[in-house]
């Protein structure tokens, strides 16, 4: 059911169990797993059905980042209406590496305070609401049903990650006539401004959310449990706002600290050497499996090498490209030297290159932040700032990683692998991942939520999505999201 | 057969004074006539080492340019144990070979590199140690 509340007479909305604050990939999950649960449910989605400028306006911030680094504004990569970011999501999905959960190794932070194997269950859910199709992320069986051969075996240090794309990526359009026809409202041009809070024996609870429609027009909702669902930056956001009455919220001196992104760029290129670019199925190109979802598999230090040295997980995919890239130095004498080892037939095949596009994690740096700044929006909501740092360790570990892979290639029969000027090699940008901020961990003396993603500081508060990831692994974090929230459906059915 | 004649046959050196004269020889001898017998030896008394490099190079003569030497001059400064492997290797190519078997002992020869993760990184390239050295030994040809 959809309600403007801009048309809305009642200023105080009615009462319900749960209040989900976002309708995005979390926030209509939450609503899909709840709906058939007895609960009243309630979702507030700032913006609206569609794209509007004055909604999106709200998301603009202050952004910097670290040297070598480029982050673009904060509207741009978020969108505020119905269905959030995954209208304009590209699909890549996978389940978040194994060994980001639990202890971890050298300085890469804090795990996550349970086993994967608690959330498959919930994965399992989430890729049915994600429509990923089969649950094969096996790059041999997927290139077996195609008939096509694995030309880049994994090993104890090479691992080939596997990528799958949703049927349907876009949640707003996907689940637009579910919604609508669900008992469920979603408010729409439902701005959060802010929660009261009550102490009762020392316990803090949050009693009533505050809402403004586009009007400015106030609004005000009584529920026994608020989840915040509106995206990694925003939840954050929303937490360093409610920090200002909650104090608990900032007992582990983490809220707002250890941003995560996935460092993205162009870092390499290899030669075909003894590989045809066609050949190389499901590493170049992004095939159809045999349940007509495609996949792509990648490129990556294995989970266990990379724990054993205390190393963030790296990936790296194989995408199209024209030449040797300009940066690199002597590709054209290197292309000659190498070509003339190859017969007449193969010589300009065995040069073609292949671009290496690195995806990959970072590790928890207390200096990579989102806060409050004193500008703020038309409603009077103060805007976030993001500065986005990456360690120089991490940028050694890529380097470290993308040289061990190319020499995993090489072995594969693959010819030489230019790492573009070594002078310039970082050059790298976010994946659009917005992850930490309000990161879970079982203490409140080292998190903002708990593995149940409730704030340690406030009894009925929740805030799901990438603002709980304690560290994130380098894939792609949507689907983990879905699971997250599927996760935090079964734990409100138990409380409530 | 001159010197030069020599050299324009086997390397297609320009460089051959600086040759020459990094060997110990005088420069202005180069057009003084060379002996030579039916086998693969040149007698070349003073530049005895330059000939033998030459013999090395010359398959590969026509892969020598600006670039190729700018690329085996960094393998020469980063990598230099490379050349005598990249010598040693493709030095087994019998006198008189053809371009196709000069090619196929050349491949092998980098595959093999590449199998056993014998490679090098130079200037942000990572390449068999014999392709490196071979540029290496190339590039001392410049002029």
């Amino acid at each position: 059911m959809f309600i403007d509340l801009a048309k809305s007479n009642r200023r105080e909305l009615p009462r319900c169990d749960v209040a989900v604050i976002g309708a995005g990939a979390a926030g209509i999950t939450l609503a899909l797993e709840l709906e058939k649960s007895g609960l009243s449910v309630v979702i507030l989605e700032g913006g609206y059905r569609d794209y509007t400028e004055l909604s999106q306006d709200r998301y603009k911030g202050e952004v910097t980042a670290g040297p070598g680094f480029t982050y673009p504004d904060l509207d741009v990569w978020r969108l505020r209406y119905f269905g959030g970011t995954t209208n304009h999501w590209i699909g890549w999905c996978r389940r978040i590496e194994e060994n980001v959960f639990g202890p971890r190794t050298n300085d890469l932070g804090n795990g996550w305070p349970f086993a994967r194997a608690d959330l498959e269950g919930d994965y399992q859910d989430a890729l049915e609401i994600c429509t990923l199709g089969r649950d094969v992320f096996d790059a041999n069986e997927l290139l077996g049903g195609l008939g096509a051969k694995n030309l880049i075996p994994s090993s104890d240090i090479l691992a080939t990650p596997v990528w799958r794309f949703p049927k349907e990526l876009r949640f707003g359009g996907y689940y637009r006539i579910r919604m609508q026809e669900s008992a469920v409202p979603i408010y729409f041009g439902a701005n959060c401004q802010g929660f009261s809070f009550e102490e009762i024996d020392g316990r803090t609870s949050a009693r009533k959310l505050h809402i403004k429609n586009d009007l400015g027009v106030d609004f005000e909702l009584t529920a026994d449990c608020f989840v915040l669902a509106c995206g990694g930056i925003e939840n954050t956001r929303q937490l360093l706002v409610a920090a200002n009455d909650v104090k608990g919220l900032r007992q582990s001196d983490t809220l707002g600290r250890g941003f995560l992104e996935h460092p993205h760029g162009a870092v390499g290129a290899v030669m075909c050497g003894d590989h045809a670019p066609e050949d190389l199925v499901g590493f170049t190109d992004y095939p159809l499996d045999i349940d007509k979802t495609q996949f792509k598999i990648g490129l990556g230090l294995s989970e266990e090498f990379a724990a054993e040295r205390g190393m963030i997980n790296t990936s790296f995919t194989m995408e199209p490209l024209e030449s040797i890239p300009e940066e690199s130095l002597h590709g054209e004498a290197l292309r000659k030297l190498w070509e003339s080892s190859r017969p007449s037939a193969t010589k300009s095949a065995s040069s073609h290159v292949i671009g290496l596009y690195a995806r990959t994690e970072q590790r928890w740096n207390a200096e990579s932040r989102i806060s409050l700044i004193s500008a703020k929006d038309d409603l009077g909501s103060k805007r976030a700032q993001l500065d986005w740092r990456v360690s120089d360790q991490d940028v050694v570990d890529i380097k470290t990683s993308l040289e061990l892979v190319a020499k995993e290639l090489m072995k594969a029969g693959f010819g030489p692998v230019t790492f573009g000027d070594p002078a310039e090699f970082v050059t790298m940008e976010g994946g659009g991942h917005h992850l930490g901020g309000a990161r879970m961990h079982e203490s409140p003396d080292h998190g903002v939520v708990d593995a149940n993603l409730k704030c340690h500081a406030v009894d009925n508060l929740y805030a799901v999505g990438g603002s709980a990831f304690p560290t994130a692994g380098f894939s792609n974090p949507t689907l983990t999201i879905v699971a997250l929230a599927v996760r935090l459906a079964r734990t409100l059915k138990e409380r409530l | 057969m001159r010197r030069r004649e020599l050299f324009e046959r086997t390397a297609g050196m320009t460089g051959l004074a600086a040759l020459l004269s990094a060997c110990g020889a005088d420069p202005a001898d180069m057009n003084a006539s060379v002996q030579t017998e039916p086998s693969t030896t040149f007698r070349l008394p003073v530049v005895e080492l330059a000939v033998s490099e030459l013999t090395f190079a010359s398959p590969w003569k026509s892969l020598i340019d600006a670039e190729l030497i700018a690329f085996g001059s960094s393998v020469l400064s980063v990598a230099p144990d490379s050349v005598a492997k990249a010598r040693g290797a493709l030095g087994e190519l019998p006198e008189g070979s053809t371009l196709i078997a000069r090619d196929k002992l050349f491949a092998e020869c980098c595959r093999k590199d590449s199998r056993a993760g014998d490679v090098v990184v130079i200037d942000g390239w990572m390449v068999p140690t014999t392709l490196a050295g071979l540029a290496g030994a190339l590039s001392q040809f410049k002029s």
